[in-house]
Parts: C-alpha cells; sequence; structure tokens
C-alpha cells in the first residue's frame, strides 16, 4: 500500500511538466520567438508564424502612373526602389509581404520572393474571384493569406466569403481572413464568417480609443489572428513628427491636398507633442507609435507601407526596445491623441478624413 | 511474478505469430486476414478457430476494408468499424437473423459468445457437434431452391422463383441474400411504386425496382442507384480522408437538379440571384440562393402533396456513390459565369446529369470528419452544424472535379452557387 502512495520519478516528472505546461499556456497565449532581431508570433489558431512587422502593399503616389482603364502601375524607378526596399525587409527577417494586385505588382512581387518562398509569406486583398486566386497561385505557388474588405457582413460579402473559404478547402490559401475599419463588422464577423482566421483591423496610438472593447475579447478568445493595419494612422504620423527623416514623404500629393485643404498643424505643436515621449535623441513619434503597438500582446503583427528605407529601418529598430515600452511613455501617447483629438479631422489628409469618422464611431 | 507472466504471455504470441506466418500459404481464409494478422495476431487466431472461419466471414465483412488503418502503421487511422455493445449485436443479426438457437436472444450476444471466435465457452469447441452438423446439412440442402429460384429469375419467372426462394428460407430463416432475391421478385410481381410513374420497361435485375421513374408532382425524373459498397473520401484532400467503404442502400436519385420552374410550383416564389431577363432560360436552369433549412421546408411540402412522400436530400455517401459509381460524365460545367439549364451535358452511367459542376447540392449530412458513419448522428435533421455540399458550382475550377471532395456550410445560408437534388428511399 505504502508503494502506491509513494511518489514514482514518472509521475512526479509527468506532473512538473503538465504544471510547465498549464503555466506557460496561461502566461503566454501568443506563441512568440526571436530569431535575427525579428520578432515572430503564431497567428491565431492557424500554423502560421508572422514577423511582427510586415510589409504593406500601399505604394508610393509619386512613384505611380496611370495606365489607362487599367489602373495604375509603377515607374520603371518606382518599381526598383520598392524592390529593394522589400529586398531588405526579408534581410530584417519580415516574413509577410502584401500584395496589391491593382498596381500590377503581381508579378514583381513573384520575382522577389520566388527564391525566397519557403520563408516568406504573401499575403492579398484583392481579385479574389476563383480566377484570380488560380493567378496569384501560378504566381506564388499558394496564397499564405487571403482576405476581402468590406464595411459590413451582407450578402455581397458572404458570397466572397464563400469563394476565400472554398480557395482554402483547395489547398490554394492557408487562411482567410477579412480587413475593415468598423468595429461592429468585426464582430459580426466573428459570428458570420465560418472558419475565419485573422481580422485586418486599423490599430495605432491614437485610435487606440476603448481598445475596441466589445469586439477584441471576443477575437482574442476564439483565437482569431490579429493583424494591426495603419499602425502609423495611414502614414499620417510620419507627417506630424519634426524627427522622421528629411526627405521621406510618401503621401506627397495628398500632404498637398492636406495644406490646401485644411489648416496644418504647427509643427512646435507636434514638438511639444513629441517632447514628452521621453524618447532617446534617435527615437521619433512613428518608432513610439509602432512600439505601442508591437507592445500588445494580443497583435500578431503590424502591417505598414513603407516607401524610403530609413523608415522601414525605423521601425525594425523599434522592435528592439518594444518590451520596455513604459507606462509613462503611453501615457504621453495617449495625451498626443487626445490633443489630436480636439483638433478634429484636420490632421489626416483630406482623402482620409474618413477614417477619424470610422474610428471615432 | 509480472515478468513471469509477461514472459509467457510474450512467448505465447511469438508462438501464435510464428503458427500464423506458416498458414497464409496453405489456406486463403487466411491469406485475406493475412495484413490483419501481422499485428493482430491472438486476434486473427481467435478468429481462425471459429465457425466465422469456416463461414469465411472474414476481418473485412465486420471492420471493413480499412484501407488507411492496413497502410498507417501508427496507427493514427483506426480501422472503418470498431463495433461496440449494441453495434456487435446489430452486426451478429445481420447474417444470424433467426436470434440465437439455445437462448432464443437478438440482444446482448457477446455477453456468452466470444466477440471474434463466436463460440460457446461452455462447450468445447468440436466441428462435429451433432447440433451443428444437422444444421449445416439444412443448410447445404437450402441451397438447392435457392440456386433454382436464381436462375428461375433469370429466365423472368418471378412467380415460380418466388415460390423456390420462400422454400430455401423454411430450410435456412434469415439468409439476407435470399431475403434479397424474395424481395426483388415481390418487387418485380407488384411493380408500382407510390408517387412514381415507371418510365420505360427496364428493371434492375438484382432489386427489382424499375430503373427510371417520375415524380409526376414535380415532372422530374428520378434514377435508380442500385446501392453497393463504395470507397468513399480520398487520399489528396484534407477532410475527405481517410478513404473508407461503405455500405449504401438502394435509393432513387433524381436525374437533374431541381430547377427553378420545379422550385417556383413547389414554393410558389423563386429565390434565385440567376433569374429575369438576363437569363431567359432561368426557369431550366437550376433553382439556387436556398439554405439547406429552404429545402428542408420544400422536401416537407412535397412529401405532404406526393402520395408516400420519402423525398429527401441524399446523404453525402449516397452522393458519392452515384458520381463514383456512375463514372464520368461529359462536359462538367465548371468554370461557367452563371448556372446553365439543366441536362444540358451528357449524362453518367446511371443516367444522372450535372453531378459534378452547375450548383453545389446539399446533402443532408452533417459536415463531421470522415470516416462517415451514419449511426453516428451525423443524418440528424436537428443538428444546427454546417452541413454537406458536394459536386461543386459553375464558378469552380478543377479543384472541385474530384468527386471526392465535400464542403460545408451553415444550414441556413443561401448562396447563389447552392441547389439541390433531390432523393427518395426505396419502399421497403
Amino acid at each position: 500500500m505504502m508503494l502506491d502512495r509513494k511518489l514514482t520519478r514518472r509521475a512526479w516528472l509527468a506532473g512538473v511538466a503538465g504544471a510547465a505546461g498549464a503555466a506557460f499556456t496561461r502566461a503566454s497565449p501568443v506563441r512568440e520567438y526571436e530569431r535575427g532581431g525579428m520578432v515572430y508570433r503564431r497567428l491565431g489558431r492557424t500554423d502560421i508564424d508572422l514577423s511582427l512587422l510586415s510589409f504593406g502593399s500601399h505604394t508610393d503616389p509619386a512613384d505611380r502612373i496611370k495606365i489607362g482603364r487599367l489602373g495604375t502601375v509603377l515607374t520603371e524607378a518606382g518599381q526598383a526602389r520598392r524592390d529593394r526596399i522589400i529586398a531588405r525587409a526579408f534581410d530584417h527577417g519580415v516574413n509577410l509581404l502584401d500584395v496589391y494586385v491593382n498596381e500590377g505588382q503581381l508579378e514583381p512581387a513573384a520575382r522577389l520572393v520566388r527564391e525566397r518562398r519557403s520563408r516568406v509569406l504573401v499575403s492579398m486583398a484583392h481579385d479574389f474571384t476563383p480566377d484570380g486566386i488560380d493567378r496569384a497561385c501560378r504566381a506564388f505557388g499558394h496564397v499564405d493569406l487571403h482576405r476581402f474588405h468590406t464595411p459590413e457582413i451582407d450578402g455581397r460579402a458572404l458570397a466572397d466569403w464563400d469563394i476565400l473559404r472554398k480557395a482554402k478547402a483547395a489547398g490554394k490559401v492557408r487562411a482567410i481572413g477579412l480587413a475593415t475599419h468598423v468595429e461592429k463588422c468585426m464582430e459580426t464577423a466573428l459570428d458570420e464568417l465560418e472558419g475565419i482566421d485573422f481580422i485586418f483591423f486599423p490599430y495605432n496610438f491614437i485610435h487606440a480609443r476603448a481598445d475596441y472593447s466589445s469586439f477584441l475579447p471576443k477575437a482574442i478568445e476564439r483565437g482569431v489572428g490579429l493583424i494591426a493595419m495603419k499602425p502609423l494612422a495611414s502614414g499620417s504620423l510620419v507627417q506630424l513628427d519634426p524627427y522622421a527623416h528629411a526627405g521621406a514623404a510618401p503621401e506627397r500629393a495628398k500632404i498637398e491636398l492636406w495644406k490646401r485643404g485644411a489648416k496644418p498643424l504647427m509643427p512646435s505643436v507636434v514638438a511639444e507633442l513629441t517632447k514628452s515621449l521621453g524618447r532617446t535623441p534617435d527615437d521619433t513619434l512613428c518608432m513610439a507609435a509602432m512600439r505601442f503597438v508591437y507592445s500588445r500582446q494580443f497583435i500578431h503583427s503590424a502591417i505598414t507601407g513603407m516607401f524610403d528605407e530609413r523608415w522601414l529601418d525605423d521601425n525594425y529598430q523599434a522592435l528592439e526596445t518594444y518590451k520596455e515600452f513604459k507606462g509613462e511613455q503611453e501615457m504621453a501617447l495617449r495625451g498626443t491623441a487626445e490633443k489630436l483629438r480636439k483638433l478634429g479631422s484636420n490632421w489626416l489628409p483630406t482623402e482620409y478624413r474618413w477614417l477619424d469618422r470610422e474610428w471615432r464611431a | 511474478m509480472t515478468l513471469i507472466r509477461s514472459f509467457f504471455a510474450l512467448a505465447a504470441v511469438a508462438w501464435c505469430g510464428a503458427a500464423l506466418h506458416a498458414q497464409p500459404a496453405q489456406d486463403p481464409r487466411f491469406q485475406s486476414a493475412g495484413a490483419c494478422g501481422r499485428c493482430h495476431v491472438v486476434s486473427v487466431l481467435e478468429w481462425g478457430s471459429s465457425r466465422h472461419f469456416k463461414a469465411e466471414v472474414d476481418c473485412i465483412a465486420c471492420h471493413g476494408p480499412s484501407a488507411g488503418h492496413v497502410i498507417d502503421e501508427r496507427n493514427n487511422i483506426k480501422p472503418d468499424k470498431i463495433p461496440h455493445g449494441a453495434a456487435i449485436t446489430g452486426l451478429c443479426v445481420e447474417c444470424h437473423s433467426a436470434a440465437c438457437p439455445k437462448t432464443k436472444s437478438k440482444e446482448t450476444c457477446s455477453t456468452c459468445h466470444h466477440i471474434h471466435a463466436l463460440v460457446d465457452p461452455k462447450r468445447p469447441l468440436d466441428n462435429r457437434d451433432p447440433e451443428w452438423e444437422a444444421q449445416r446439412q439444412r443448410w447445404v440442402e437450402a441451397k438447392i431452391p435457392a440456386a433454382d429460384g436464381s436462375a428461375l429469375m433469370g429466365r423472368g419467372q418471378w412467380q415460380e422463383a418466388l415460390q423456390q426462394f420462400e422454400r430455401s428460407l423454411v430450410l435456412r430463416p434469415g439468409e439476407p441474400e435470399v431475403q434479397r432475391r424474395v424481395q426483388a421478385c415481390r418487387r418485380r410481381l407488384a411493380p408500382g411504386l407510390p408517387g412514381f410513374e415507371r418510365v420505360g420497361d427496364t428493371f434492375d435485375p438484382k432489386t427489382g425496382l424499375p430503373t427510371l421513374v417520375v415524380a409526376r408532382e414535380l415532372g422530374l425524373q428520378f434514377a435508380l442507384i442500385p446501392g453497393g459498397r463504395v470507397e468513399l473520401g480520398s487520399t489528396h484532400h484534407g477532410d475527405s480522408t481517410p478513404l473508407h467503404t461503405v455500405a449504401v442502400r438502394p435509393f432513387y436519385l433524381a436525374v437533374t437538379e431541381l430547377t427553378q420552374g420545379q422550385w417556383t410550383a413547389l414554393m410558389g416564389q423563386n429565390p434565385s440571384l440567376y433569374q429575369g431577363p438576363k437569363y431567359p432560360e432561368a426557369v431550366r436552369s437550376p433553382v439556387e440562393n436556398i439554405s439547406w433549412s429552404d429545402c428542408q421546408a420544400a422536401i416537407a411540402r412535397l412529401n405532404q402533396r406526393v402520395p408516400g412522400g420519402g423525398f429527401r436530400l441524399p446523404t453525402e455517401a449516397e452522393w458519392e456513390f452515384a458520381a463514383r459509381e456512375g463514372g464520368e460524365s461529359a462536359n462538367d460545367a465548371f468554370n461557367l459565369a452563371a448556372p446553365r439549364p439543366v441536362a444540358s451535358g451528357r449524362p453518367n452511367r446511371f443516367g444522372i446529369f450535372d453531378l459534378r459542376g452547375n450548383v453545389w447540392e446539399w446533402c443532408s449530412s452533417l459536415y463531421r470528419p470522415y470516416p462517415y458513419d451514419a449511426q453516428d448522428g451525423r443524418e440528424a435533421p436537428e443538428g444546427k452544424d454546417l452541413r454537406v455540399l458536394r459536386g461543386g458550382g459553375f464558378a469552380d475550377g478543377a479543384a472541385w472535379f474530384d468527386v471526392s471532395a465535400r464542403f460545408g456550410e451553415r444550414p441556413d445560408r443561401r448562396l447563389g452557387t447552392n441547389g439541390l437534388r433531390l432523393a427518395r428511399s426505396v419502399p421497403e
């Protein structure tokens, strides 16, 4: 009888392993690891590990040229510059490239990705007809993340979702999801979109208002991947930041519109805001904004368009210190957000002011 | 003590293995169990000493071919069937339908009989048991009228054949094959089916049922799918694995998908997206934009109108049987901008059109992982989980050409790619 009660070595090991496993599960809901300076997180319940910084599909408007009714493509020089930045991002460990088919990015992206396909993931948002997905598969072998944009889950959205589900079932797409700015739509998607793997949603320090209090807990509980888009508020933070690298003006055309259409934000105001961050001399408001997003454990990746190598380096550098993101820094960012809010939507380029309305809703 | 016991147990298994290894070359019955005997040595020996062995009831009869299980040495894929409890009795009475000769019971067989050996534990195993010998003699005698009956069936003498089969059943009650033939003769002698009218004069030789009938209420033709065993699933579609064998009973399946015109006649409205002046042939095109629940409502209404009722959606096993055993059809409706009128291509061997392509077809089954087992609750009408869709749609491409490919959708969701094809059980 005594023998039965005695703790055997096997039982002890099993107990310790179980307790350690349980503790790990509670402590780290997101699987995360670091390699070569880049942090990788597991996307929800999928088997995909995403780099915390992802490369967005937005291209520099100054490099675009119209090609009749077919839309726009990049100039030769612009394409070369973009290819160079993407290659540099891959070298930094960025492993997700978002591809915007409508700007003729399919073939250039396929060329760039071809030799790195085993390490690089491809996400797409448009052209999700069965033919479009087949076209993407011919270019990339398969699509890793495919999503569609919608402001509401209506009949049209359900039909699009059906196409994506079938593409996933046929092995053409690994994970399927949705991109939306509307919190109600995000919540509806969790209930209505069968087998949803991830959601692209706008998340930055300005619009972390209310912290999506209804949507986020539900999404986390269901293990849906969360990818933060617009971590720099559609690039607007770059313009607000007096410390941002000179010459880095991606939205030139839009900034002109902004300057003509609205009272520009005085640089002195911005300087005052950013001073309160208590940052290192090399740090910028953009880096602080990126660190704010990186520091959120429920975010699996932050995706942003980058038109300049220095932006890429800034976003990458912000990874080094995101774990030490302090409470007072967050308070300072929230103070900045509050001041910007009082300005209304004037701080955004005219074409993006609707975003502010969505975010404030 | 435990060590000694383990040693003897291992030695026994090793000896059994060696004995078994010597057997297959001589006896073809052991050859059929050879693959199982590689691991299940003791079970195969138990079976080898039983009357099941003599009656050539092999492992496949109760466990299915279990192709996936046989090739998977790590045992990740289980056999097609591992009956437990009442399911064991269900298997026993398939052959031993006359109940246990001693207890007259049709339940709890495994409390007295070993599940593999089927021996009475209180009686020594002796094939020269007089009772058994007498029974065997009756069975041998029963084969004579059964053979005569089959010959008469072949000559179309149904009444005489029926008499011979009934004579055989007196000598060997409950013989399933003879019972099936009795049923076939009776059907052939009274070929009418409630709610259906016969088209032509062709009958299935096995079941005695007319091969083509029409439901006048809808003007919809139904073809007989004769039933049998089908290899369900595939090895290359993620949720269609493992490949496994399922038995399907005879049933009638609509020759075409239900059209918009037929749906309108039945329900009084047309929910389809592909209708109007842009689609002049919409009336003959399949109805779409209907949910699984809509299908159930339509079927309930049809069953009220047609004498005998019995209309339903096919199970996914039935659907795959019709698609797989029916062979290739031609001109499948894939890669189209809109559904095309039904019966535009060429039918398969059973005479069924557009099983692949045109619209996805709702099945009655819940979308659950394979292996398929109709008894595990997946055919329950009240489940709210995803329901199976089969066949691919007009907008799809090559990925859905495979008849094993399956897809699930919420039962209340209406999409422009989803329609239905009616099925009807064969009256007993």
